[in-house]
């Protein structure tokens, strides 16, 4: 996981929760909370302080998952301008997605795997994407998608079928404007 | 904004580090570009 998501969680969680929440959560993790944007961690550190946060306030780790995703879009845009306004709009975003993702991580560290987001354009208001990763994030793309829509001022719906949480080895996410 | 001299240091220090990460993080992306180019070229030019 990128050092940058580990950042965007701090923020999420000082801005929200408060300094002292984010001191106390790092506390009870035994994690330093110092993370540098392009350096890579494990995904098992993520969860982890997720999981603390979930308990310690009471959120469905799912709900907070998809509020970080929500949260993630305009601090990505504030950051990284250029990858988003080059497109005119959400699922044009969507599709470049796994490519913007891919070069974002493998420039500093070759080899290192990205999460597939495969894209199958069914549509000019309908998109398919294919997510696949072993670390089963789908309701942190569905937050980033919400964000996305936010953005771009779209109405939208999102069907979310398969689901690796429920035996697939993939998640679909079939995200249509309205 | 908050009044709290330490707060408001530290924000400063924060927006600092991500100016400087935001930095890295666009020049390696214009390094990897242009070695993906290169890389191109080469093939094509060993094509050829």
């Amino acid at each position: 996981m990128k050092g940058i998501v580990m950042n965007l969680l701090a923020e999420m969680v000082e801005t929200q929760l408060g300094l002292e929440e984010w001191n106390a959560v790092l506390e009870e993790a035994d994690e330093s909370g110092i993370y540098t944007a392009t350096l890579i961690y494990e995904d098992e550190r993520l969860l982890n302080l997720v999981g603390i946060i979930s308990q310690r306030n009471n959120i469905p780790a799912s709900d907070l998952v998809f509020a970080f995703g929500q949260f993630m879009f305009p601090a990505f845009y504030k950051r990284y301008p250029q990858l988003i306004d080059a497109h005119a709009n959400m699922l044009n975003f969507l599709e470049s997605l796994d490519s913007v993702i891919h070069v974002e991580v493998v420039k500093l560290h070759p080899g290192a795997i990205t999460p597939g987001f495969k894209p199958d354009r069914r549509g000019v208001d309908q998109l398919f994407l294919k997510y696949e990763s072993d670390r089963k994030l789908c309701r942190l793309a569905e937050g980033l998608i919400d964000g996305a829509a936010l953005h771009f001022g779209h109405d939208y719906t999102i069907v979310h079928e398969p689901c690796a949480h429920h035996g697939s080895d993939h998640c679909g996410l079939l995200v249509s404007l309205a | 904004m908050t009044d709290n001299p330490y707060e408001k240091a530290y924000q400063r220090e924060k927006s600092a580090r991500n100016e400087a990460e935001h930095l890295l993080e666009d020049l390696s992306r214009k390094l990897y570009e242009k070695n993906e180019e290169i890389s191109r070229l080469y093939d094509d030019y060993g094509a050829t």
